[in-house]
């Protein structure tokens, strides 16, 4: 049986309510709190706080490592060895706000070990990603030419090398900090910031080369 | 714009001289004085804006994708796996026993943690956090009932009166933890790590 | 398997007598290979107490704890049988002649968790005394209170 004492929405209506937890999209009070509060109930073994920080979280976890991937199965692997990793590990987390950071660190360098295990004669740092296939729903991008622009960010992202590519993905799609995707990777903040740029210098170049 | 070395920070700059990572930092709010009035900085702009929308656009795709989405099977095994190696942590002695070391009848401290959360979280204005349970000397009453001590930590609503709050808290940990498992609760320390509504 | 050489009555030195712990819950069937004999009778007694357990007033459902009952028996040989699929909430050990029990649950508090286990505990020894062992520790663990 599920012990949902996290309080949802639905929980707090009738009553003089306090904030809504962790697993409630719409809650007017502060996310950064409540999440706290998860993270320190989990700590103590509270399964209703970590099964909200697993529903959370585990969407984004999974779009980082497929995108490092390319491979459902695989991407689904890494989220369940991060979340596993997260619940044997949290009771060690002294700051409970770091959570979000640590979490994105695991399965980064999980997906980056994986893919190296996968690929052991094709290092980082060639240009040989394989191409995605376009996507087969509606996009957010309302204009014929902002979906034109969209294919064209994924076509010239698919032909970044890598090693810029990784960089910038969690940067700018997963949004890690400078200093996350630095420790995620074991390279220097420096090394970091300069391949971010590099990234968008060539996307740009190759981007408006198209136009 | 081709200068970067690898352990440095990007080097290039436009032709009117401006970094531009010093652009990139401000490409989402309005152009400066500068940028309004150089037409490499607005082309530059320009170049920036629309991989910055184009960035958007794959992000939120990526959101809305279901193909981009785990399924029910990771979170379900996660959730078998932490339920199966939930930390029983200490064990409590529900009665008196011999040897009292080793008791018969005993309840995990996490069980009583989360009864005294769900307890807590009933109120209105309090969030518990972490919870802790002990035994306390003497460990037992004649009776044989055992006698803990609950340590909670809180995060409480600004608009809560504080002195009142506490009294009540006390009083249904104290009720509830009796009513359900039998334990006598001889002290509850409250703490409050953090205030909300401020 | 593992070698059933256990010989009920005879108690021998704690090494050279490997006991059995059986773990069971009331809703398994045969265990994989068929035990003869007194470990089979140990099996279906575990079984029993399974059962008689879920018929307590309060319990909700047993636990599973068996690899921190491995854990928790006696040092020295001991033979395991899991009785259908791990993890189970009931495990029984017989050495020397001894039945000890361990039982693990999850109560609805419809009535102190204390009181449950108590009356847990006097079921299991009553069945075990009854099928004529002589009994030893049973211990009860309450590993959650339900809403």
């Amino acid at each position: 049986m599920d012990e949902r004492e996290v309080s949802t929405p639905e929980a707090d209506r009738g009553r003089d309510a306090g904030p809504p937890g962790p697993g409630s999209p719409s809650s007017p009070a502060d996310p950064v709190l409540d999440e706290v509060t998860a993270v320190a109930r989990a700590q103590d073994g509270d399964l209703a706080a970590f099964e909200a920080l697993v529903d959370r979280y585990q969407a984004p976890i999974f779009r980082l490592a497929f995108r490092v991937l390319h491979d459902r199965p695989a991407a689904e692997d890494v989220v369940q060895e991060t979340f596993v990793a997260a619940w044997r590990k949290l009771p060690t987390l002294i700051e409970p706000a770091a959570f979000r950071g640590w979490l994105y660190q695991v399965a980064t360098r999980r997906s980056l070990d994986l893919l190296r295990r996968r690929r052991p004669q094709v290092s980082l740092d060639t240009d040989s990603a394989p191409e995605l296939p376009g996507p087969a729903w509606e996009d957010p991008a309302s204009s014929a030419e902002r979906r034109a622009q969209l294919d064209e960010l994924r076509r010239v992202l698919d032909a970044l090398p890598e090693d810029l590519a990784v960089c910038w993905r969690l940067k700018e799609l997963d949004g890690l900090a400078y200093a996350e995707i630095a420790a995620a990777l074991g390279i220097p903040e420096s090394t970091v910031r300069g391949r971010i740029a590099r990234a968008r210098r060539t996307l740009v170049e190759r981007m408006e080369a198209w136009r | 714009m081709t200068s970067t070395n690898e352990t440095g920070h990007d080097e290039a700059r436009l032709g009117c001289g401006r970094p531009i990572d010093d652009l990139w930092a401000r490409i989402e709010e309005p152009p400066d004085e500068h940028e309004r009035s150089c037409p490499d900085c607005q082309a530059a702009r320009a170049s920036l804006g629309r991989l910055e929308e184009a960035a958007r656009d794959l992000r939120t795709s990526d959101e809305r994708d279901p193909g981009m989405q785990p399924s029910d099977r990771a979170k379900a095994s996660i959730m078998e796996l932490a339920r199966a190696e939930v930390r029983r942590g200490q064990m409590l002695p529900l009665r008196q026993t011999t040897p009292p070391e080793a008791p018969d009848l005993a309840i995990s401290e996490q069980s009583v943690a989360t009864l005294v959360r769900r307890t807590a979280d009933g109120i209105p204005g309090v969030m518990a956090r972490r919870c802790r349970v002990r035994t306390v000397e003497p460990a037992h009453h004649a009776d044989g009932r055992s006698r803990v001590r609950v340590e909670l930590s809180t995060a409480l609503s600004a608009r809560t009166r504080m002195a009142s709050l506490a009294a009540d808290l006390r009083q249904r940990v104290r009720t509830s933890v009796r009513e359900q498992t039998g334990l006598d609760v001889v002290a509850v320390d409250i703490t409050v790590e953090d205030v909300f509504d401020a | 398997m593992p070698d059933l050489s256990d010989q009920p009555g005879s108690p021998g030195p704690a090494t050279a007598d490997p006991g059995v712990a059986v773990a069971a819950d009331a809703a398994t069937g045969t265990p994989g290979s068929t035990p003869t004999g007194a470990t089979a009778e140990l099996v279906v007694l575990a079984q029993a107490v399974a059962e008689a357990t879920l018929a307590v007033p309060g319990v909700a459902r047993l636990e599973p704890t068996l690899r921190g009952h491995l854990r928790a028996l006696s040092t020295g040989p001991m033979n395991v049988i899991g009785v259908g699929g791990l993890p189970d909430g009931v495990v029984l050990s017989r050495r020397s002649g001894v039945v000890e029990a361990r039982i693990d649950v999850a109560v609805h508090p419809v009535r102190p968790a204390d009181e449950i286990a108590e009356d847990v505990r006097t079921r299991a020894t009553a069945l075990i005394t009854g099928a004529g062992h002589q009994v030893g520790r049973v211990a009860v663990a309450v590993l959650s209170v339900e809403v």
